[in-house]
């Protein structure tokens, strides 16, 4: 038997025995595509769920009467998308950083977001369930991030943020030079930033990208590297194909040229807006511009769900198991004239155009 | 010849077997200037990866190898006292003492000033801190062609550097008219304590090292110089620093590379006694204008030279080419092949590295620069550089 | 007795009429290793006759007949050329600029300072007429003033006066371009509408029989100059885009001009060479540059580019101390990476010249052309020649074993 079809039995099989063992509702999204972020695309496909987890994501399946339907014919399923870099939520440009001192892990960027008073419904039509918000570039250590989770409504920690950057020169005291930031980054960082088992940090330059993933590495954690300039230099980088790359925002074609280019040759960029206002969050604007000047499909939607999400320390592939959080478009999302069809949150639709936010 | 055809072979084979296909280039010159021996002309090298491996007047070509011609071939220039790749501020001034700061982890091999000093025909440069603290950190050597800057650091700390230059001084307020949090708050403000400061730091590190005091980071940073497991590059910017430096050297036991070498015929005497070098920068002998507070004498290349001083010149970010700053001291009598020797061996031993580079010689790397007539002659440029045995200026160019 | 003393009246009057007509008539004879006549011409040991100051006659040895009594000047061992021309300095000034925008009736003929060190050095650079103008933070700076740099009052050095009128370009006053532009128009449209009433004020006062005021008032002089075309501008360029607004400045009111351009303005010089102007460039003439699409790294040659685009060019410099930045050092520069050896040497004697309107007078070693020769060790674009003597007028200036001041830079006397 083929090893698809041995998959497919199994998961049917795994199905039966839920459906027997169930208690809460069975939904069942029938859609023309389901793409998963694992690498496989099934046309059509269908998404099973049950209390708010997928129980399945994948080939059609057969489902008993009492199941709730929810059908899209032409639809496109895909992870939601998150927001890889923000800053949505901050009053205060100066609450980025504690600037005052160049190293403060302790600093955590949740404490003073007023994520309350976001009008989810701007993230939600542009099919975000999560964003990023991350403190600046100011600091060589400069605390945790924060994820928006719209499909949980809550803010939850993100990962330990440092900057390589000249933003992290200071005029007034230590560090005031490159050097003496890599100097302090030897004495000290490795000690502030102990345990994290995923670093995101601002490097711009190629030898702040260097000194970034030779940090990282020495500390075995995982890259996530914020900002890059000279994206054509990453893939002669050691260590760049493990990290996740948060680009400076690109729109000019050289940029855009040299986007692709690295992506093809293995890194793995995520999409974000590095907005601070929910009503500029575009990143579907972002993949399509990068997939029309050569990055491939495959890289320019995991962009925007899978390697984003990673860049968030979270996971967003669709498999069983996984929490149902998904996006339904028209069409080819990559298409910008393709409608949003549905948000799904918690197992059911949280959101449709028409219908507004469902509660 | 029959020797010479042998060791060829045998470097040949070596690197046959190191690898499939060994990297071969031929160079093909109307001169050929090796720096540590005699000019041949004509001449050719053999460079095979990466090393040159035969240098004479005739020699076999192997199949397949890369063929440049040039009317005159010269070691790539060295450049001892650059400011290419990192970017200003160039001194960690939050403190007075920063021995531990170092300018390789401010390279940046992807900067346009260091494509402009490959075009320049530099190889290899020294690259460190500036002149605002009384010890500024490591100096790093790198080379001006590699890919990334791990690819391009051939030595991370080459030497420790050191300023008396006043200009360390001034800007520092000794009143509380700054917030007392403020770093420039307790540096030393007057020349005195600049001196002071300098020479009692050597004296910690020694201490330190002896084990009559407790070694911090720095001072054990600082402690290898005394005991000549690195050198000290100090810049001084009057004969009056350059006294106090002789000075405090001597008692400290360290033995000084003079950096900048402005009013160095003031001290002759003494430097040469105590057989110090000096790297020249522009400003000594008036490329770059009048100083003041400090006499500039254009013929400061020439009097080194006869007083068997050994000298390097080197650019130190004025923007003049290591092909000006020969032609200017031919102009005011040093000899043609004394300039070349100043911008190629002379730092490579001043570096410490002349084993390696600065010469052509077999044996040393491939950096080799061919230009279109004799150096420092009118309408003389670069037109190729080779680095580590390949083309690296202009790109894609020709053979 | 009385016939020897007529006859001694008369032999005593012709001799002094001979010994006065011999006096009269000083030739000075140079001869040369070489003389470079003009930038595409040389003559090997060419000899040169001087009369008063002006050249009247330069050949080959054979060709050429030294008068018997002519005062021999023996440079057989120097390559004579012309002397320098600097077309557009500001140095030389007390201060470069004045505070306020409009002022085309100053001169710098009032604020040229004999002792600046500029002029020392331009001497010894072997410069042998300057216009200094004055700066580029004005609209309207002035008029310039041709010198030579030797003398110690301005009316020794004085060669011409009123020549150029300083246009600059280049916003100044926190002005951004778009007001700077339109006050300056502002300023020529005023003036011709006062020039315009001038003259039919003046009509109506003769017709009418009432004293009539010849002349426009002394400070509108210069603009009434500027714009009949008898002064010509030299406007400062900073940016690509000032030139191309100075090209259509210059044909909206029929100026006659010459481009004055910063680091950035070579790459209107498409536009530059339709409109058929001449330029002159910026001290740093040839420099590396970072293209901003592809981020390359090249090297710019204003002097190649400008040469290419056949737009008559003279150069700059700024020179700061004995071996820095000096016209030589601009010139052999630009040829060293693709300017011609006659364009780099028409650029620093016969253009210039022309620039300032003395081509006939400067520039070039000819007959009718005043006396400045520069005696060189060497070839010119050798950077181991020196400027071993100056001739300004026929008479020495300049005399590099005499200088003092150049021995104490190059060998420090003092301990």
């Amino acid at each position: 038997m083929r090893p698809r079809n041995r998959r497919a039995l199994a998961a049917a099989a795994a199905l039966a025995w839920a459906l027997g063992a169930a208690g809460a509702e069975l939904v069942c999204f029938e859609v023309g595509t389901v793409w998963t972020g694992a690498g496989e695309t099934f046309s059509p496909g269908c998404v099973l769920v049950r209390g708010g987890r997928i129980l399945h994501a994948g080939a059609p399946a057969t489902v008993s009467a009492d199941a709730v339907r929810i059908s899209f014919a032409e639809g496109f399923l895909m992870p939601a998308l998150t927001d890889a870099h923000t800053h949505l939520a901050v009053r205060d440009r100066a609450d980025l950083n504690e600037a005052a001192v160049p190293i403060y892990p302790q600093f955590e960027i949740a404490d003073c977001l007023a994520a309350g008073v976001i009008e989810s419904s701007a993230l939600y039509e542009e099919g975000v369930l999560a964003a990023y918000v991350s403190p600046g570039p100011r600091q060589l250590v400069a605390g945790r991030g924060a994820v928006i989770d719209l499909a949980a409504e809550a803010v939850v920690p993100g990962l330990m943020t440092m900057s390589l950057t000249g933003a992290a020169l200071r005029d007034d005291g230590e560090p005031m030079s490159r050097a003496g930031l890599a100097l302090l980054l030897r004495d000290k960082g490795a000690d502030a930033v102990a345990g994290a088992p995923a670093l995101r940090i601002f490097a711009a330059e190629p030898k702040e990208v260097e000194q970034a993933l030779a940090f990282a590495r020495e500390l075995k954690a995982k890259a996530v590297l914020v900002g890059c300039r000279r994206l054509d230099l990453l893939p002669g980088l050691e260590g760049a194909a493990k990290a996740v790359v948060v680009p400076a925002p690109v729109v000019t074609p050289r940029e855009l040229g040299r986007l692709a280019e690295a992506g093809r040759k293995g890194i793995r960029f995520a999409f974000a807006s590095w907005s601070d206002s929910v009503w500029e969050v575009n990143l579907r604007f972002l993949a399509a511009l990068a997939h029309r000047y050569g990055l491939p499909r495959e890289e320019a939607l995991r962009g925007l769900t899978v390697y984003a999400a990673e860049a968030c320390g979270r996971s967003a592939v669709l498999a069983a198991g996984a929490p149902a959080e998904f996006v339904i478009y028209g069409g080819d999302p990559l298409d910008l004239r393709t409608p949003l069809c549905a948000v799904v949150a918690g197992g059911a639709v949280r959101y449709r155009p028409e219908g507004g936010v469902q509660p | 010849m029959t020797r010479r055809a042998a060791m060829c072979a045998a470097v040949l084979v070596a690197a046959a077997a190191r690898c499939g296909a060994a990297e071969t280039a031929v160079v093909k010159a109307g001169a050929v200037h090796t720096v540590k021996g005699d000019v041949l002309a004509p001449g050719m090298i053999l460079i095979v990866d990466g090393r040159i491996a035969e240098v004479g007047k005739e020699i076999p070509e192997p199949e397949g190898a890369a063929v440049y011609k040039a009317e005159v071939a010269v070691p790539g220039f060295i450049d001892a006292a650059s400011v290419i790749g990192v970017a200003p501020p160039r001194d960690e001034e939050s403190c007075e003492t920063t021995p531990r700061v170092r300018a390789a982890d401010a390279f940046d091999a992807a900067a346009p000033d260091v494509a402009a000093a490959r075009m320049q025909g530099i190889t290899l440069a020294r690259i460190g801190p500036g002149n605002r603290n009384v010890f500024g950190g490591m100096c790093a050597l790198v080379t001006t062609y590699g890919a990334t800057a791990r690819d391009s650091i051939v030595r991370d700390e080459a030497a420790l550097k050191a300023s008396l230059d006043p200009e360390a001084v001034r800007g520092n307020r000794s009143w509380d008219l700054t917030p007392p949090r403020s770093p420039f708050f307790r540096r030393p403000t007057t020349r005195m304590a600049l001196v002071q400061m300098f020479t009692e730091t050597l004296e910690r590190a020694k201490e330190a090292r002896a084990g009559l005091r407790p070694a911090t980071l720095d001072l054990e940073a600082i402690g290898r110089v005394p005991a000549g497991e690195l050198p000290l590059h100090v810049y001084t910017r009057t004969a009056f620093d350059l006294r106090a430096l002789l000075d405090a050297s001597a008692r400290a036991g360290v033995a000084p590379v003079i950096e900048g070498g402005i009013e160095v015929h003031r001290e002759l005497g003494g430097i040469k006694a105590r057989g110090l070098a000096v790297i020249l920068t522009p400003e000594a002998f008036g490329a770059v204008g009048a100083l003041s507070g400090a006499q500039v004498r254009a013929s400061l290349p020439a009097l080194l030279a006869d007083s068997e001083v050994p000298f390097a010149l080197a650019t130190a970010g004025f923007g003049l080419e290591p092909l000006d700053l020969g032609a200017l001291a031919v102009r005011h009598g040093l000899a043609p092949d004394r300039a070349l020797r100043a911008l190629t061996l002379a730092p490579a031993r001043i570096l410490g590295i002349d084993g390696e580079r600065g010469s052509i010689t077999a044996g040393a790397v491939a950096d080799i620069v061919l230009l279109s007539g004799a150096p420092f002659a009118a309408g003389t440029r670069v037109v190729q550089v080779i680095g580590n045995g390949k083309l690296v200026f202009p790109k894609g160019g020709g053979r | 007795m009385r016939r020897i003393s007529v006859y001694a009246a008369l032999w005593c009057g012709v001799c002094a009429a001979a010994a006065h007509g011999a006096a009269a008539r000083h030739v000075t004879a140079v001869k040369t290793k070489a003389a470079i006549v003009a930038a595409d011409a040389e003559i090997p040991q060419g000899v040169i006759l001087i009369e008063e100051g002006v050249i009247t006659a330069v050949d080959a040895p054979g060709r050429l007949q030294i008068p018997w009594n002519a005062e021999v000047i023996d440079a057989s061992d120097k390559i004579v050329m012309p002397g320098l021309v600097v077309a557009h300095t500001s140095e030389g000034l007390e201060r470069q600029n004045e505070s306020m925008p409009d002022v085309p009736w100053i001169s710098t003929f009032d604020a040229i300072d004999p002792f600046q060190p500029y002029f020392r050095r331009a001497l010894r650079d072997g410069v042998a007429a300057a216009l200094v103008l004055p700066g580029n933070a004005t609209r309207f700076g002035g008029t310039g003033t041709i010198v030579k740099p030797a003398g110690a009052t301005v009316d020794e050095m004085l060669i011409q006066r009123r020549v150029g009128l300083k246009v600059s370009l280049a916003p100044a006053g926190g002005l951004n371009r778009m007001g700077h532009m339109q006050k300056l128009r502002e300023f020529l449209r005023a003036e011709q509408k006062f020039l315009a009433d001038f003259q039919t004020a003046k009509k109506e006062a003769a017709q009418a029989g009432r004293p009539v005021q010849e002349e426009v008032p002394l400070e509108h002089k210069d603009m009434e100059d500027l714009l009949a075309g008898r002064l010509t501008a030299f406007v400062y360029c900073q940016s690509a885009g000032d030139a191309v607004r100075a090209l259509e400045l210059v044909d909206e009111f029929k100026l006659k001009a010459v481009l004055v351009l910063g680091t950035d303005a070579w790459r209107a010089a498409g536009a530059i060479a339709k409109a058929k102007l001449p330029v002159i460039l910026p001290p740093d003439a040839v420099f590396f540059d970072e293209d901003p699409e592809t981020g390359e790294v090249v090297r710019r040659n204003l002097p190649a580019i400008f040469a290419q685009a056949r737009v008559p060019f003279a150069l700059q410099c700024h020179s700061r101390s004995i071996n820095a930045g000096s016209l030589w050092q601009v010139a052999a520069e630009a040829v060293r990476h693709g300017l011609g050896r006659k364009e780099a040497l028409a650029a620093i004697t016969a253009t210039p010249a022309q620039l300032l309107g003395l081509g006939q007078k400067l520039g070039q070693i000819k007959p009718g052309f005043r006396a400045n020769l520069l005696f060189l060790t060497g070839d010119p674009l050798d950077p181991r020649t020196w400027v071993d003597r100056v001739m300004i007028d026929g008479a020495f200036v300049y005399e590099r074993a005499q200088d003092k001041y150049l021995q104490e830079l190059i060998e420090g006397t003092k301990q």
